[in-house]
């Protein structure tokens, strides 16, 4: 199976927005999942929610709101428009945010398990002999869920490379720029030869979805070893 | 909930809406109207039109004659298909899906910009210009108003270089939306999107010579030729009334063939 000079754009560009989607969301997420793990609260709930919220809104809405407010026109997109000449809409970027939007939940999702699996006792030992939070954390917290924070990069890339919703709508369908394999195929599906023309891309979508899921299984596999011990 | 609960209840959503589709059909089927996304107010009031005269049931599926002819291809239940261009027609027609056929409607191509803070473009050139710096079509490969626009673009020679600044959109309707919500600063939709957009202006039309004649076809699917509502449907929509509404709404009416020797 050898891709066409234009496929490979559309394979380059892909694993391109949902590489970059991955670096955006993990901080985030990291975080997220930690507090999640640790935080007791009665706004756990709704924090919980709220971060998982894009999980289950239809992926167009979320690009609907990402467009409504980091549009050209939006309150924030204006903004970024004005001051720093940035344009998020209709840009790889743009598809980049959107793909991380989405897949952040996910992202959260094995970062918070690992973390749990986290014995809070090695927390308190670390500060007992005078580590930071901040110091603990990092020496301590983060390589202990390594496993779970990789095991959610190679899900939020995976989910990345499929989002489709929220990347149309908020970033477009343009060639070399935002058509990335699912926007490519839905634009070739529709073509008076179907799929013919695309179906190394469809075999190609199947191929990474896969092995994405396998290794996220592996590593939360670990990690959840490591709870369990 | 346990794992076995949340399968219980995968499988039950799953299968409630099958079971309830096995019960006695309702005697009045409705009728499946598949017309492109541009025509949607004029196909919307002329169906209920036909429902209140016919006492028949329409149901519209609205989107880009490209994925409307493929849902048909695939096996979706449609009666009636009106397509944006005649090239979807003859797609289906090769395929043996078509019983009957006509060129039902004409349209023009025109360039909007958006109403507020928008570029002046007074001719196809002025699209080149450096501030255009997305253009927003409907998908130039598959989508009609987005082949009829790269074909006049061609013709006027401005596609190669006009190429990486395309905003291809999923039917005209997306494109429209673009221009309207100031995403991209110009468009090329039919007058008669122009016409029902108020956040959008038209800059400029384009020469009806550029491109192939625009025309929107009506099919009747071949499954349906055996269902005498769809066949009324079929001619309603070809009707003086359908006519008036189109009209009203800009689109060109052509004549209508002369009844072929039964």
């Amino acid at each position: 199976m050898t891709l066409t000079p234009e496929e490979w754009t559309i394979v380059r560009l892909s694993v391109r927005v949902a590489l970059v989607a991955v670096a955006l969301a993990m901080p985030f997420a990291i975080a997220a999942g930690y507090a999640l793990a640790r935080w007791r609260s009665r706004w756990r709930p709704l924090f919980d929610t709220l971060v998982n919220l894009p999980l289950v809104l239809p992926p167009v809405v979320t690009g609907y709101l990402l467009l409504l407010l980091l549009g050209r026109r939006g309150p924030i997109g204006s903004l970024l428009d004005s001051w720093f000449g940035v344009r998020l809409s209709l840009t790889w970027q743009g598809a980049a945010l959107a793909a991380a939007v989405v897949s952040f939940p996910l992202m959260v999702r094995a970062t918070r398990v690992a973390f749990i699996g986290v014995d809070p006792r090695l927390e308190s030992a670390a500060a007992t002999l005078g580590a930071g939070p901040w110091r603990t954390f990092f020496s301590v917290s983060l390589p202990l869920a390594a496993h779970g924070a990789i095991a959610g990069a190679v899900l939020g890339f995976a989910r990345g490379l499929g989002e489709f919703g929220a990347t149309i709508v908020f970033a477009g369908n343009i060639e070399g720029e935002t058509r990335t394999l699912p926007i490519a195929i839905f634009s070739l599906a529709q073509r008076p030869n179907g799929l013919a023309g695309g179906w190394r891309l469809v075999v190609l979508s199947i191929v990474i979805a896969f092995l994405a899921l396998l290794f996220s299984e592996i590593f939360e596999r670990r990690s959840r070893r490591r709870v369990d011990a | 909930m346990n794992d076995r609960a949340i399968l219980r209840l995968l499988a039950f959503s799953i299968f409630a809406p099958g079971v309830a589709a096995c019960n006695p059909a309702p005697s009045a089927e409705p009728l499946h109207l598949f017309a492109a996304a541009g025509a949607i107010e004029a196909v919307e009031r002329i169906a209920r039109d036909f429902e209140r005269e016919s006492g028949a049931a329409v149901r519209l599926n609205l989107a880009a004659s490209s994925m409307l002819a493929q849902q048909i291809r695939s096996g979706a239940r449609a009666d009636v298909f009106l397509s944006a261009n005649l090239r979807w027609v003859d797609e289906l027609e090769k395929d043996g899906l078509v019983a009957r056929r006509r060129e039902l409607l004409g349209n023009r191509l025109v360039a909007v910009t958006p109403k507020e803070g928008a570029v002046d473009l007074a001719a196809p050139a002025d699209l080149a210009r450096p501030e255009i710096e997305r253009l927003a079509l409907a998908d130039p490969e598959s989508v009609p108003a987005g082949i009829y626009a790269k074909q006049a673009l061609e013709a006027l020679g401005l596609w190669e270089s006009l190429r990486p600044r395309v905003v291809a959109a999923a039917d005209v309707r997306q494109a429209l939306a673009l221009v309207e919500r100031g995403e991209v600063e110009a468009g090329i939709v039919y007058s008669t999107d122009a016409a029902i957009a108020p956040g959008a202006r038209v800059a400029f039309a384009f020469e009806a010579s550029l491109t192939e004649p625009i025309r929107h076809g009506l099919a009747l699917i071949r499954e349906a030729e055996s269902r005498p509502e769809a066949i009324r449907l079929y001619d309603y929509l070809g009707s003086p009334q359908a006519a008036s509404v189109f009209r009203e709404l800009g689109f060109e009416v052509l004549d209508a063939p002369p009844d072929p020797p039964q």
